[in-house]
């Protein structure tokens, strides 16, 4: 059985110079380097305001110039938990998988553009919220011989228990 | 009879038995052309044979071969062409009673879908060498899948042979690195290398590291008169059916063999009860035929005489000709490699192994030629000779194409492999020259041709039939962006329609009622689809003067200003307002179908001009309502305590203010011409608002509007819609918006093209028209002028409700020097429609009413 | 893999996440042009390579960035980043 939950989190989009974002803090949240002057700082959706005023607060004397947006309404988070991760990929993507985990990629997610969070026992998908119907769909469509079904929405988490022991 | 053949309904009977002739084409479950020998039964199939008339056995319709004078090669080009009616009735008829079945139209759509692999190695074909070189591979650690079109073994008749495959499969199938797909086709081969690789079960792009292309040997076929007829066997068909199936081929045969492999052939399908009348077999085997059997030494079958089936076989040889009596004839006369698929592979990311490339090697040598294909170093070549000239016959099977047909066009002067494929399809059938490519080089180069001409026809996918549907597997999904009030549209009845990728509501049902309430009570649209961008940092305000054609650090904290983008070129493409949120930080909106794109072309010139500004793409992050009407003021009073009248919040521009508790930056926009507040919003926040307003605005007379009202509303104040309007080469001047360009700024994008142009007399524009009455043209009629040269067209053009006659915007070009001041529309019906040309809007041309 | 264009931020991808805006002119895009004639055939006149070309590609479904690279018309091999 394969479960897809959709995930309620926070994406805080920092702005800045990137020598400035490479000191960002991972005790702050999991820290996701888009591009070289752009990092999200994801987490659960319960410490959005939290999250946000410290974002800023940190930017704010790391790189004035920069800027702290909230970008977590313009994203639909999926996570598959299990090890089923590398069967599902082949489905939804034409490239292969990386084997270092965790692994983050940025691509072509079932023809949107996505990002993609790989770890030992979950898989967290990133797409344009005006598309997560459509990965949706797909996932659904594809995976149909795992017994693929939407489960309820729950929290975004991504902590140690996902880098279990099992080597690739 | 098993089937019919493609062009003149011959009787074929079972030929191959590996899937490379036509032979056993059949219709299974409504599906035409399945090949019978290389699909698997399944219980509950229906399996019918190409319909013939008045039953598939006696098919009067054959008769179709008494007008062969009528139908030689390239008749399409000679024959039923003059005059031209005569193609209008003969090719419905043609069409009718040529190919393998008719097309089921009523089939549900598939719903294979596709999925990735990236092994290490990936062999195509199954058999010893492919087997041996997947072993090989996968033993120095790599990823390996194996495919093969059917079963492991099963074009193979038992044998040493079909042994070693059984044995070979069996370890393979138990190893862990080694993934196999059965009945799965490799369709082509790639850049890449990219293999498709088309199974029951999904359509699998396999991206390999590299490919062992195994694919084996075809008997060689056989081109005599009467070859094609039902009885005629080759040597591997004939023992596959005898060996695997354990049913003789005939009763009694005529067998002509020419390798060792043949003389197994023989003793398996002696075995099964045949009959041999006569072995004929080359002077080093004779003395291996088995007792009993007449041989003749160095003897050719040189025709098969029968109508219905074989009834005898004439041979010739040093010591004569004799016409033999039988019902069967079976050559095993050599391999030709079936090679399409390795020489479609561009450079070394191939490899053959095996028969393919080592056509009629032992056992041993094809093993050995696979291992070290598996480990990356070719597995050999061996070339063949070409067979000898044949004289007369069907050179291919799958296309009707006879010796005389290649004769005819040699005559013609298609004098190389290419042209004479090309000119009468040899080669171009389900075989894929399989079994005619090597007759059809024989035959250039019997007549004298060189190397070029001679050559091998360039090799492309598919190498094996594959329908479309399934190349479409998992492709067939549009994609659809929807905003976040998606949802609520259905449940409002909406209407969806395509725009550009996004769906948006056309209408709720009544697009005229919609209309009224925009310009007479109050009305909300989802304008989620805007391209939105927050633009700030050090370098914001020097980037965006230098990017558009407007001044604007003269912007001021709060205020907006309309804008247009151009290219180098100096053409819009783009177009949107600029909001000054505070100093050095801006929010841009653009057009829905733009915004994808934009920011490509913010980043470009960013880069490109070394300034530091975040460029925050907010196009998803936020959704967008326009409330829009006279009772707008009043319906958002109701919800929102920040103040609103206009002397706080004056048109043309923008405030954060709260709306039934959601936090909006409001804009204060003229497209439709009414009092409108834009609300951008967060998305999820989309639902509460958009239900908030249609609740507080019932007295009101509220009700949403869809792109159908949208269009007609901004049309009555002769606002352009980018590529409807405009064109790829619209400059500001030929658009009428002279006053959005300031020249007099040192520099921004498209200036040189704008300085350059300006040096030129205009041409071309955009006018407004109105149209008197009720009548109005429709959108792309052509506009003439007084005397009938032809103007231009009409790019939008719709009846105003509101001011009682058509209003319209088009392209003209000046006429004798001058602009015209009417026209003429035309649209394509029987009327023509008197235009006048105006200027400003059509209505509220003060802009009193969305200034209020 | 078929053409994969080496993102600085995000690796190797297959050519289709990406726009492409073609050959990119001696120079760069402009800034202010002394010389019209010059705009021109920057704008205007391409060389059209058969051979390596450099070129600016977006990634339009990964980083959103541009990168450039050369890579040669004829081979489709891509040279690295430039």
């Amino acid at each position: 059985m394969l479960e897809i939950f959709p995930c309620d989190g926070v994406i805080a989009a920092c702005h800045g110079r990137p020598e400035a974002l490479d000191e960002l803090p991972d005790a702050l949240a999991l820290v996701l380097r888009t591009a070289p002057d752009e990092a999200w700082l994801v987490a659960s959706r319960s410490r959005r305001e939290g999250l946000l005023r410290s974002a800023s607060l940190w930017l704010a004397s790391a790189d004035p110039g920069g800027v702290v947006v909230d970008q977590t309404d313009g994203w639909s988070i999926y996570s598959l938990p299990g090890p089923d991760g590398a069967e599902v990929w082949g489905r939804i993507s034409v490239t292969a998988l990386p084997r270092h985990r965790p692994a983050f990629l940025q691509g072509a997610l079932s023809g949107v553009p996505g990002k993609a969070l790989v770890a030992d026992q979950a898989l967290f998908l990133f797409v344009p919220a005006s598309v997560g119907h459509h990965l949706e769909a797909r996932l659904l469509a594809t995976c149909v011989d795992l017994g693929a079904s939407i489960g309820a929405p729950s929290l975004f988490t991504f902590g140690p228990k996902m880098m279990a022991e099992t080597v690739r | 009879m098993f089937s019919r053949s493609f062009k003149y309904r011959r009787r074929r009977g079972l030929y191959c038995l590996t899937g490379d002739c036509p032979n056993c084409l059949v219709t299974v479950d409504g599906e035409p052309a399945v090949r019978a020998c290389v699909t698997p039964a399944r219980a509950g199939q229906r399996v019918a044979r190409r319909p013939g008339w008045p039953s598939p056995d006696s098919d009067i319709v054959g008769g179709i071969r008494l007008l062969k004078p009528l139908l030689p090669v390239g008749f399409y080009y000679k024959t039923f062409i003059r005059p031209k009616w005569v193609w209008r009735m003969v090719e419905p008829a043609i069409r009718r009673l040529a190919g393998v079945g008719p097309v089921p139209k009523d089939l549900p759509p598939g719903s294979r879908e596709r999925r990735s692999h990236h092994p290490d190695v990936l062999v195509i074909g199954g058999g010893v060498a492919g087997l041996a070189a997947a072993l090989t591979a996968a033993e120095s650690g790599g990823s390996v899948l194996l495919v093969d079109e059917g079963r492991l073994g099963d074009k193979v008749a038992p044998g040493p042979t079909r042994s070693a495959i059984d044995r070979l499969a069996d370890q393979a199938r138990a190893h862990p690195e080694i993934t196999i797909l059965e009945v799965a086709t490799a369709v082509g081969l790639y850049e890449g290398p990219l293999v498709p690789v088309n199974a029951p079960d999904a359509l699998h792009l396999v991206f390999a590291g590299r490919v062992v292309v195994a694919t084996g040997a075809v008997e060689l076929h056989a081109v005599f008169p009467g070859a094609d007829l039902p009885g005629v066997w080759l040597g591997r068909g004939a023992a596959r059916m005898a060996g695997s199936h354990g049913m003789a081929p005939g009763r009694v045969a005529v067998f002509a063999g020419e390798t060792d492999e043949s003389l197994h052939h023989l003793e398996t399908i002696r075995a099964s009860g045949v009959t041999v009348a006569a072995a004929l077999v080359p002077s080093g085997l004779a003395d291996r035929v088995p007792e009993g059997v007449r041989t003749i030494v160095s003897g050719r079958v040189t025709s098969a005489d029968g109508r219905r089936r074989v009834v005898a076989a004439t041979v010739e040889s040093p010591s004569g000709r004799e016409r033999i009596a039988c019902d069967t004839v079976i050559l095993s006369l050599g391999l030709v490699p079936r090679d399409s698929l390795l020489r479609q592979s561009q450079g070394s990311e191939a490899i053959g192994a095996g028969d393919v490339v080592l056509a009629g090697a032992d056992l041993e040598t094809s093993m050995a030629s696979g291992r070290s294909a598996g480990a990356g170093t070719p597995g050999g070549r061996r070339e063949v000779s070409l067979p000898p000239p044949c004289r007369g016959g069907f050179v291919c099977p799958c296309e009707d194409v006879e010796l005389g047909d290649l004769d005819l066009a040699w005559a013609e002067g298609y004098q190389s492999t290419e042209l004479l494929k090309r000119y009468s399809t040899v080669t171009m059938g389900p075989c894929q020259g399989a079994l005619c490519h090597a007759h059809l080089r024989s035959f250039v180069k019997a007549r004298g041709g060189d190397e070029l001409r001679t050559g091998a026809t360039t090799a492309r996918p598919p190498a094996r039939p594959v329908k479309l549907e399934d190349i479409a597997a998992g492709a067939r999904y549009p994609l659809e962006y929807h905003t976040g009030l998606h949802e609520r549209h259905l449940e409002l009845g909406g209407i969806m329609e395509w725009a550009g990728a996004w769906k948006r509501p056309e209408s709720y049902g009544d697009p005229l009622a919609e209309y009224w309430a925009v310009r007479k009570d109050v009305s909300i649209m989802d304008v989620g689809t805007l391209g939105k961008y927050r633009v700030t940092g050090p370098d914001a305000t020097e980037f965006l003067e230098r990017l558009y054609p407007c001044h604007v650090a003269t912007i001021a904290p709060g205020k907006s200003r309309y804008a247009v983008l151009l290219n180098e070129a100096g053409y819009l493409f783009d177009d949107g307002m600029i909001c000054a949120l505070g100093a050095g930080d801006y929010y841009l909106t653009l057009t829905s179908g733009g915004a994808d794109a934009a920011e490509s072309w913010l980043r470009e010139w960013a880069e490109t001009w070394g300034l530091e500004v975040h460029i925050i793409n907010q196009t998803t992050t936020l959704g967008a309502i326009n409330v829009a009407g006279p009772a707008a003021r009043r319906l958002l009073s109701r919800l929102s305590t920040d103040p609103l009248e206009a002397a706080a919040f004056p048109y043309a521009q923008h405030r954060r203010i709260t709306v039934a508790g959601v936090s909006c930056l409001a804009m204060r926009v003229g497209f439709t011409g009414e009092l409108s507040y834009e609300l951008h919003h967060p998305r999820l926040a989309g639902r509460a608002l958009w239900d908030a307003l249609l609740e507080a605005g019932r007295d009101l007379g509220i009700r949403p509007h869809g792109l159908a009202a949208l269009r007609l509303l901004r049309l009555e104040k002769a606002h352009i819609i980018v590529n409807q309007d405009t064109d790829f080469d619209s400059t500001p001047a030929k658009l009428g918006l002279d006053w959005a360009v300031k020249l007099d700024k040192p520099f921004f994008v498209g200036k040189p093209a704008l300085q350059r142009i300006a040096t030129l007399e205009r041409q071309k524009g955009l006018l407004q028209f109105t149209f008197p009455g009720p009548d109005t043209p429709a959108e792309g009629a052509q506009l003439l002028g007084a005397d009938g040269t032809h103007l231009g067209y009409l790019t939008s053009a719709r009846f105003s409700p509101v001011l009682g006659h058509g209003v319209a915007l088009g392209w003209v070009r000046k006429h004798n020097g001058e602009w015209p001041g009417t026209i003429v529309a035309h649209d394509g019906g029987d009327r023509r429609f008197q235009g006048t040309v105006t200027t400003g809007a059509f209505y509220d041309s003060s802009g009193a009413r969305l200034r209020a | 893999m078929p053409l994969m264009i080496p993102c600085p931020n995000c690796g190797p991808r297959p050519y289709g996440e990406f726009w492409c805006s073609g050959e990119l002119p001696d120079g760069g895009h402009g800034g202010a042009a002394s010389n019209l004639e010059a705009d021109y055939a920057r704008v205007w006149l391409k060389r059209n390579v058969a051979g390596p070309q450099p070129e600016r590609w977006f990634h339009h479904a990964g980083c959103r960035r541009w990168l450039a690279i050369r890579r040669n018309t004829l081979s489709n091999v891509v040279d690295g980043n430039d």
